[in-house]
């Protein structure tokens, strides 16, 4: 067994902690020390000299939640540097770098970032809506004004509007629509007024095995390990990516090769701009027409791709992300 | 309670993620396509896509490859791939046919065809009386499609919670149900519909619901996707049942400001924890009048829609029709 003394910053109630265990057992690391996140915000927590913490999210994702997103990220910024401080005085080391985590989970910076780093993104529009500061994996909001399923959802409360995520498709009436309800523009004045709101004029999908797919891919040191297609027209309340990846051999026989080892590329250069995280996660919205492939997401958190196993010939073959990334920390 | 039906297949059935399982050839089904964690998982079995060709092999792989002994829900999807909503008859003998491999099946919903594959009304829903009896642990169970073959009375002792999803339930279902005997029965949604599709359920059709007599332990009724909300307010305004009831939800139809107000004009509805009408067309003064009559209770008003103009008349509409 690895000698490797580990602690895991996490939420409790977080199912990260019995994924992190369920990958210490896989690659025959010692379990986690478990250190609830509340311990470093009132200054109880300590750590001991050269163990290695991973921090996981201060808050667990809640898909359905649209605002109060910048509250959140402050809160999280807050925290890394309550624990950046703790780690300094007991000679802890962190697994991640705080400014590049926080920078991941910006989207308006992480995407200024990229594109200074000659990485393509999404171009600058008004045609998807996403939250500024929420992570890789919440809802995308399809189409600001027009008739095309969306997963935004106006909830009216007795204090006035909100927007929500809803996992399911919903028409939102377009404005100036004769047929429309009177909520569009209500949507439309909310999204304004809201400065968490991220835009993009593009988001491309690829049409593989009969369903609309984007791209996850695991960056471990640089290198592509995993890789899955996200469904992008589909409700999915839990993803599960075990098995066969039959749309990446779709997407191999209809675009080739090189296509595929194009996206391998973008996701392996998105990487380098982040050089503090060694496991991310690249979301990457494939074009299959004759549009750039882009980034539209980095998660520093390492890429959620439950189940998946690394690619053959990489160092996560027969293994999961989270279990690569550990053996990835072994040989730090 | 069941998710709402708009559009889509269900992602959540029995407050378990829905996997969706539609292999149909042993040999292309390789170690971890399916999750080991059974029991975590919703299972829907049937055609994804267009021009699959039946689900007759899926469903016989999937009793192959899954431990089914440990499934707690159970959703049949499309039989055919081919969009004409029919073959209900077939999924539901096949699963007939393999009842006591589903030992642990505590719900079910029949036929969660999301409308790319099938509109609602042209699924052909059966009779579910043989698979009620077949399972005696149900303690869910939704139905998607037209409901206008010969609906008998349902009977199950131990069943929580009716959901019937349809663009028109035809009042010989909507009776059928009044009439079934369902001790156990705590929530019912209904999706009434409008006559084009079958639907045109009448005050008398659903009295032994409303009067109280058929289900005495129901805390939740949804008369949902009316095309008459309005008059069902007004009896509801009266009606004995909606004394017992937590929640009352006549979300997704035409309610306008005269049912809301014949409502608020009836006994008191304070108790109620939850009063759904999303999908209306309430006047703003008329949410206000809501909100201050009922307080305590969690309204939802969402979706207030416009009128549209038909033949020179106002016209209101139902979220889910055809």
């Amino acid at each position: 067994m690895s000698d490797l003394r580990w602690a895991l910053l996490h939420t409790p109630g977080d199912p990260a902690a019995s994924a992190w265990s369920a990958a210490a057992a896989a690659v025959d690391v010692p379990q986690p020390r478990l250190v609830p996140w509340d311990d470093v915000l009132n200054g109880t927590a300590s750590f001991g000299d050269g163990e290695l913490v991973h921090a996981e999210r201060l808050t667990p994702v809640v898909p359905t939640r649209y605002g109060d997103s910048r509250d959140r990220h402050e809160r999280f910024a807050a925290a890394l540097a309550a624990l950046n401080t703790r780690l300094a005085a007991d000679k802890a080391a962190a697994t991640a770098d705080a400014a590049a985590t926080l920078l991941a989970l910006d989207r308006k910076r992480c995407t200024e970032h990229l594109a200074a780093a000659s990485i393509p993104v999404p171009e600058a529009g008004e045609g998807f809506i996403r939250q500024r500061f929420a992570e890789p994996g919440d809802a995308i909001s399809e189409d600001r004004r027009g008739s095309i399923v969306t997963t935004l959802a106006l909830v009216r409360t007795r204090s006035g509007h909100e927007l929500h995520h809803t996992l399911h498709s919903h028409y939102h009436r377009a404005v100036g629509d004769e047929d429309a309800g009177c909520e569009a523009g209500i949507v439309d004045e909310l999204l304004t007024r809201d400065e968490e709101t991220f835009t993009a004029g593009d988001l491309p999908t690829a049409y593989l095995n009969r369903a609309q797919h984007r791209f996850r891919f695991a960056v471990i040191d640089g290198r592509v390990t995993h890789a899955a297609g996200l469904l992008a027209d589909k409700p999915v309340a839990r993803e599960y990516f075990g098995g066969r990846r039959r749309e990446i051999a779709a997407y191999h026989e209809r675009f080739g090769p090189e296509a595929w080892q194009r996206l391998i590329d973008i996701a392996e250069q998105a990487a380098t701009a982040f050089p503090g995280l060694r496991a991310i996660g690249v979301d990457i919205a494939a074009n299959q027409v004759n549009g750039p492939d882009v980034v539209y997401d980095v998660d520093p958190f390492g890429a959620r791709l439950p189940a998946a196993l690394g690619m053959p010939g990489t160092a996560g073959e027969g293994l999961e992300v989270a279990a690569t990334t550990l053996r990835s920390w072994m040989t730090r | 309670m069941i998710e709402e039906f708009r559009f889509d297949a269900l992602a959540v059935f029995y407050d378990l993620p829905v996997f969706a399982f539609a292999f149909s050839d042993p040999d292309d089904l390789v170690p971890g396509d399916v999750p080991p964690d059974v029991e975590a998982w919703a299972w829907r079995v049937g055609v994804a896509e267009y021009e699959d060709s039946d689900a007759g092999e899926i469903f016989a792989l999937f009793l192959d490859a899954v431990d089914t002994a440990r499934i707690k829900a159970l959703l049949l999807g499309a039989w055919y791939g081919d969009v004409s909503g029919e073959g209900v008859d077939k999924f539901q003998q096949a699963l007939l046919a393999a009842a006591d491999r589903f030992p642990a099946l505590e719900a079910l919903f029949i036929s969660d065809i999301p409308q790319e594959l099938s509109e609602i009304s042209w699924i052909e829903q059966q009779d579910p009386g043989d698979l009620l009896a077949a399972f005696p642990r149900l303690r869910v169970l939704g139905m998607r499609g037209r409901l206008d073959g010969q609906i008998k009375p349902f009977a199950h002792a131990g069943l929580e919670e009716l959901v019937l999803q349809s663009g028109g339930l035809p009042p010989e279902a909507v009776r059928a149900v009044g009439n079934s005997s369902l001790p156990a029965l705590t929530n019912l949604d209904l999706y009434l519909g409008i006559r084009q599709y079958s639907g045109g359920a009448t005050i008398e059709d659903l009295s032994p619901i409303l009067f109280g007599t058929a289900f005495s332990g129901l805390r939740h009724l949804g008369l949902r996707d009316a095309e008459n909300v309005d008059e069902l307010a007004a009896v509801l305004a009266h009606a004995p049942i909606v004394a017992r009831l937590e929640s009352l939800d006549l979300s997704l139809g035409t309610l306008s400001d005269a049912g809301a107000s014949a409502l608020l004009a009836g006994q008191p509805l304070t108790h109620l924890k939850r009063l759904d009408v999303h999908h209306h067309f309430l006047s703003e003064a008329m949410i206000e009048r809501l909100w201050q009559a009922l307080p305590d209770v969690e309204i939802n008003v969402s979706e207030r829609m416009e009128p549209r103009e038909w033949n020179g008349q106002e016209s209101r509409y139902v979220a889910v029709a055809e």
